[in-house]
Parts: structure tokens; sequence; C-alpha cells
């Protein structure tokens, strides 16, 4: 195996493969980057059994092979080498490969290629197709109400819903939501439902530029999702479980309806969260006359209370959200202008653009002693 | 919302620290009437080796013995003295009762140890004639539930509490109102300051600081100079009686609970069942009333030879409801199989938070309890109770 390339493209190739290295604590043949030089090309995969990652990038192949390197060694190594150009060999069999740049070269070890788990390969009867940069944004617009190692492991996960020519990614945690529709490039003949894990959902967020032009490609088993975006595949396990009906809960009716500004109002209850001290920050939202004030308490510390200049459009009330959760979904939008609307009994508050149905957030209260 | 236990003083607190007095050795006479007056060790047998005084009664400590002392130490001092072992189930069971009292004083009760806490009284003031009354008060509450006497400290912080109540102990009530605190704080020795142990003591005195007075008076770069700079503006600050440490109520630790002894043993079955439905209202009523949530419930049983056993649950969401600790203190119960009639029953909640985040996917369970809680108020009393109760 002998290939050449350069520098910058192999590091940009690593890091975008890298986050699928497993972390500590398994075997080590696990911990490896699978580089494959063949065509014209460079190809590297990282899989941790759960996440698979595949990268390929152009290089100059003079003899075709296959081998595993440390994936932390070579990627330290490749960022740190002193030339452009960086090449690679290794002698059929060979325990070790020789890497060369500029005036350094470094003999390396590294494993058989065979050792590598195989990345399941890409699968489905049906690929559905949409624009990278919306897919983007709706996985940042949702992943984030997804839970953590929560034992109801579907929560841990993005549900992708395909309907006609929609996409609708839906995340939630059980204490709040996020919903956000996007347009599929055509019609889907079919209506499925998938929970990615957020994990998964967000590495793919990440490896998409925000000024993507083109599509993603989906394509899915019962067990399996992978997507392609460019010289990228990400292949992840999708979560079991019943993804709860997220319609049920939607709110019906919400007397206390306010347009605000998003910036403004992430900015004040970033303040109120100052004061917290001994658990979650929380801010009561008192909307009276045109006005939203909110305070915050915390036993031995302080209290706070900011107003806010707001359009209301229905009634006078109150009620008390965890900081965090408010300030998420503020972060996650965009816009100017947020319409909040709420209720003072125990159903969510829902966050959505002034216009559009596309997407919103819906966060329960909490309850005080 | 309560605004008590939110609330921020931004004038004088009035905090009250009370330690109770050789509080093994009084719980011990309190059991075993024929050792008062007696001197009395608490820790370990007379013929023990290794072991040191936990607590010696007053009449002991005129023999001069004293606490961590070594047993032996203390037989050579008074060989006369009763020497017992410490009984630290008995021991918590009473200073529950003492908490359970000073709980109904303030929502800001701070334990220290088994025996001694901080309270905050500040907003509750105008409740009594002034602060000797209030501190009386306590003191004979504490009297009422366990027969037991404790010093009491009120000052405006908790550095001057706790030393008023080391004052004029056992039995003793001391006073130091914000205009007095100097009078009171200027002739005492450096080591008084909290946080000044024998090293640093023996630091200021090399500079010839030996009183709070001295402290107060050396400029803060001579201090800093023998102690450093951290410590010299803490003692500092101690000795101009200023402390602002906030009275925290360790809400993690505390328990809202209820335990029955009764007259006679009663194996499991209706009148059993009825009991603890009874005492799990009763722990769901008092959660309301202090305007917390639940995570954890603990059922305690006690068989007629004193065998004594707990068992705990904590459920994912916060609750509050007499439904929800009725049905998990009944499944605790059944978990224990017991064979023999019990000569105890107790019903805890911990994990105790001030607010619940509520779930989209759950049901809510309480409202049936707030709606008794609402008749029973107006009512003036437990008075509609549910049918398991009965």
């Amino acid at each position: 195996m002998r290939f050449a390339c350069n520098r910058e493209q192999l590091a940009e190739a690593i890091s975008t493969v890298e986050r699928a290295v497993p972390s500590r604590d398994v075997d080590d043949h696990l911990k490896g980057i699978l580089l494959e030089a063949f065509e014209d090309r460079l190809q590297l995969t990282a899989f941790d059994l759960h996440l698979g990652i595949e990268c390929s990038t152009p290089a100059e192949v003079e003899r075709q092979g296959a081998v595993m390197v440390d994936a932390r060694l070579f990627s330290q190594l490749t960022r740190k080498l002193p030339s452009d150009k960086v090449e690679f060999s290794r002698d059929p069999g060979a325990g070790a490969a020789t890497v060369r740049s500029g005036r350094a070269e470094f003999t390396i070890n590294v494993r058989d290629a065979g050792d590598f788990p195989e990345l399941p390969a890409p699968s489905g009867d049906v690929t559905w197709r949409i624009g990278a940069a919306e897919l983007k944004d709706m996985i940042r617009q949702t992943a984030f109400a997804a839970a953590v190692d929560d034992h109801r492991s579907y929560l841990n996960g993005v549900l992708f819903e395909v309907e006609e020519d929609r996409l609708n990614l839906v995340a939630t945690d059980s204490t709040r939501l996020a919903f956000r529709q996007g347009k599929l490039a055509q019609p889907s003949p079919q209506t499925r439902r998938a929970v990615v894990p957020a994990r998964a959902a967000q590495e793919l967020a990440r490896i998409i530029p925000a000024d993507a032009e083109g599509d993603v490609e989906m394509l899915l088993t019962d067990r399996q999702i992978s997507f392609r975006f460019e010289n990228v595949r990400l292949v992840s396990r999708l979560l079991e479980g019943e993804f709860p009906n997220y319609r049920q809960v939607l709110p019906r009716e919400q007397p206390i309806s306010i347009v605000v500004p998003r910036a403004q109002l992430a900015a004040a209850v970033e303040r109120a969260s100052v004061l917290s001290r001994t658990g979650p920050a929380i801010v009561v939202a008192d909307v009276r006359g045109g006005t939203l004030t909110l305070t915050a308490r915390e036993t031995d510390v302080g209290q706070s209370q900011e107003e806010l200049d707001v359009v209301q459009e229905g009634q006078d009330g109150a009620n008390s959200y965890q900081a965090r959760f408010i300030l998420d979904v503020l972060r996650a939008y965009d816009d100017d202008q947020l319409r909040i609307t709420f209720d003072e009994r125990d159903v969510p508050a829902t966050f959505k653009p002034v216009d559009g149905d596309d997407r919103f957030c819906i966060i329960m209260p909490v309850r005080l002693g | 919302m309560r605004s008590r236990t939110w609330g921020v003083s931004f004038g004088k607190r009035t905090i009250v620290h009370i330690d109770m007095d050789a509080f093994f050795a009084q719980v011990e006479v309190l059991d075993h009437p024929e050792y008062r007056g007696k001197p009395l060790v608490v820790g370990g047998r007379r013929d023990s080796r290794r072991g040191v005084v936990s607590t010696a009664s007053y009449e002991a400590r005129k023999y001069g013995i004293r606490s961590a002392m070594p047993i032996q130490r203390a037989v050579q001092l008074c060989p006369h003295a009763i020497f017992v072992p410490p009984r630290m189930a008995r021991y918590e069971e009473v200073s529950r009762r003492i908490f359970e009292v000073l709980e109904t004083f303030s929502p800001l009760v701070e334990p220290l140890s088994i025996d001694e806490a901080f309270l905050d009284m500040t907003g509750t003031e105008h409740f009594y004639e002034d602060a000797r009354h209030m501190g009386l008060e306590l003191k004979r509450r504490i009297f009422e539930a366990t027969s037991l006497t404790g010093s009491v400290g009120i000052a405006p912080n908790k550095f001057i509490a706790k030393l008023a109540s080391d004052r004029e102990k056992p039995d003793g009530l001391v006073i130091v109102p914000a205009a007095d605190v100097d009078a009171f704080l200027t002739p005492l020795p450096v080591e008084a300051l909290w946080g000044v142990g024998p090293k640093t003591a023996a630091r200021l005195k090399s500079i010839g600081v030996h009183t709070v007075r001295d402290v107060r008076e050396r400029p803060l770069s001579q201090l800093a100079q023998v102690v450093g700079p951290r410590l010299a503006a803490h003692v500092q600050a101690l000795a101009f009686g200023r402390d602002e440490r906030p009275v925290e109520p360790d809400i993690e630790a505390k328990s809202i609970g209820r335990e029955t002894t009764f007259e006679e043993d009663v194996p499991d079955g209706p009148e059993l069942r009825a009991v603890l439905a009874r005492l799990a209202a009763n722990v769901g009523w008092r959660l309301r009333k202090e305007g917390v949530f639940a995570r954890t419930v603990t059922v305690k049983i006690r068989y007629p030879d004193f065998e004594t056993h707990t068992k705990s649950r904590t459920l994912a969401e916060p609750f509050r409801d007499d439904d929800t600790l009725y049905r998990e203190a009944a499944r605790l119960l059944d978990e224990f199989r017991l064979r023999r009639p019990l000569r105890l029953l107790g019903v805890y909640a911990s994990g105790l938070q001030h607010a619940a985040q509520t779930s989209l996917f759950g049901k809510r369970e309480d409202r049936l309890s707030d709606v008794l809680d609402a008749i029973n108020a107006k009512l003036g009393g437990r008075v509609v109770r549910r049918g398991r109760e009965l």
C-alpha cells in the first residue's frame, strides 16, 4: 500500500471521521481508523459499532491497499507534519507503516485491515433526499430537546418521520419537545418512522457546513440509517422502542399569548439564571398589561426581577419554567421575534416563529412548592 | 410559592443556635432514672482498652472527664463513674423529635449534628414578645417533646449565636443583640474566633495578638504576615462580628416522616394497612404544608424484640400526594413479607425539593390530595379522610 495526499485534506478527513472513534474503555482494535487507498482516493473509516463515519479524500495511489492506524496517533501526527504533502507506505503484511512529509519520517505500528469491524453496507429500499443546509438546521433545532442517557432509549434520539414530501424531526426528553418540519426533494412513496440517536444526528449536523449547497441522501432499514453528503457517509444504528405519540401531547388551548424579541428575552433569562445555586434555575414568567415580568429567586442567594415590553395577544397569567429549557430554544432559533403561548395550568408553553408552523418547541412548567 | 423560604435579608438577621446539653448522657439518664445525679460516661465499657468518651454527664465533667478522652483515662479520673456504650439508634430517635420541634419554628433549620442546629428566625420576631421569650419557648417545646434540656444562643449571625449558646451551659439562654456584639466579643481570646485553631492562635500570639480586641486593633497587613491574607481577612471580619454565612437547610438529608409505636403488637392485616394509610396521609399533608416535593419513600418496621428494618424506593418524578405515598409504602411493606406482628411502623419521605418539573407524558396524581387539603382547611383539621385510613 502506497499513497500520497495533501496534508490539510487528510487532516480534515481525519477530523470528520474521528468522532466515531470509540472513547476509552474498549479494545484497542476499535480505536483505529481504517485507511483504504484505491483508484484516485483515500477512504477513511471510523466505527464504534453504534456510529460509523466514512470520508474520502483525493490521493495519488501508487499501490492499492488497506490498513488500520491508531486514531489518536495518526490524527496528532498529521496535524504536525512539516510539509503540505504526506506520503504513506506499508509493505504487505508488515507490522509498521512509514509516513513521510518534508524531511520528517515516522514509522508507526499498524494493524491489518481485517481486524477492523465492518461498517454495514448502505442498504434500504427507498432513498430520500433533502437540502443539506436545511437538514443541518432541522437537527440543530430539535436534537437539543433529546434526553441524555435515559433508560427509555428512544428518548435519547431524534425521530425522523417521513410523510409524503415532508420530513419531520422530533425530539423530547419527556419534559419538553422540539419539532421541525422540512421538505424532501421528492415525495416519498411510503410513510416511515425511525429514531436516530441524538449523537449521530449531531455529528451529521457538524459535518455539514452551514453554507452547504448539495443534498443529503438518506437510506433506511429496520436497524440502521445511513446518510450520504458529498464525500462523507454516516451510518447509525437506530434506537428501539416506540417513540411517544407527540401529537397527543400538543397543547390545544393556551389563553396567554405574547410576541417577544428573542435576543432580549434570551439575555434576560440568562441574567435571571445567575442566581441559581442548588438546583436548575427556574424563572417565573408573568404577563400583564403588555409587560412580561421575569422573576427568579434562590434561597439565601437573592432574587431578580426584569420587565420586557411584549405584544400581548391573550389573557394575563403566569407560570414557571426551567431557565435552561427556555434558553435552549431561544438559542436554536434565529428569528427576531417569537410567539410564546402558555397557560397557568400544567400544560406546556409553546415557542414558535410569528409566521409559519414548520417548527415549535413545547416546554412543561415547573410546579413550585 | 412561599416568600419566606426564599427570603433575602438585607437588614439584621435573627439567628438561633441550639445545642443539647451532654445529649447522649441526658438520653441515658432519661431511660435509666437511676443514673440521675451520678457521673456518667457514654462511650464504651469501662474495661474497653481503646474506646474514647463520646459524652460525659455534667457530673462526670467535674472530675475532668471530657469528650474524645480515652476511656481508660476517664476510669482513672473517676473510678466510680457509670460507663455505658452509646445507643445511636435511640439518640437518633430523640434527635428526630427535636428537629421536628425546630421545624415548627422556622423552615430554615440547618442541622450541624445529631443534637445541634442553627435556625434563621428572621422575620418571625413579631410572633414573640422579645428574643428571650422566643428562646424560652424553643427550650420549653423541646423539653415538652423530649424531657431534655438544651442551651440556646440568639444573635445577628451564626458565629455569635454559637458562642452565645456555649456561654451558659447547661440549660442556658444567652441573647446577644446587635448593639451588644462588641462588648460580647472583644474580651474573648482569639481561639473563640471560628477558624482559629491552636496553630493559628500560636501565630497570632507570636505578634502579641491574644484577644478579639487585639485582632480588631491590628492592621490587616500585620495579621496577614503571620496567617496569610485570606485567613487574616476572615478572622478580622469575625472579630468585628461580621459573619454573613446563611442558614442552609440540609434539604437533601432532610426527611419528613411519621412513625407510631403500638400499645399491642399488630400483625399484617387491615388494621396495620389502615395505620400505614394514616401515616402516609400525615406525611403527604406535611409535604404539602411545607411546600416541598419528595423523591424517596421509606418504610420502617420494628419487631417486638426491637429488630428494626427499613426499605426505600426512589421514584423518577417528585411527588407529594397521599396516593403515591401510600401506594409505594404499601409495596415496600409487602416486600418485608412480615411473619411476625410489629411493634412499630413508620413512613418517611426524603429527597426533598422545592420545585417539581412536570412531565409531558405523565399524569398528575395529586389533585385529589390538594382538594382534600382545601376542604380540610375549611373544616379546620383532617376531617375528611380516605376510606383506607379507617
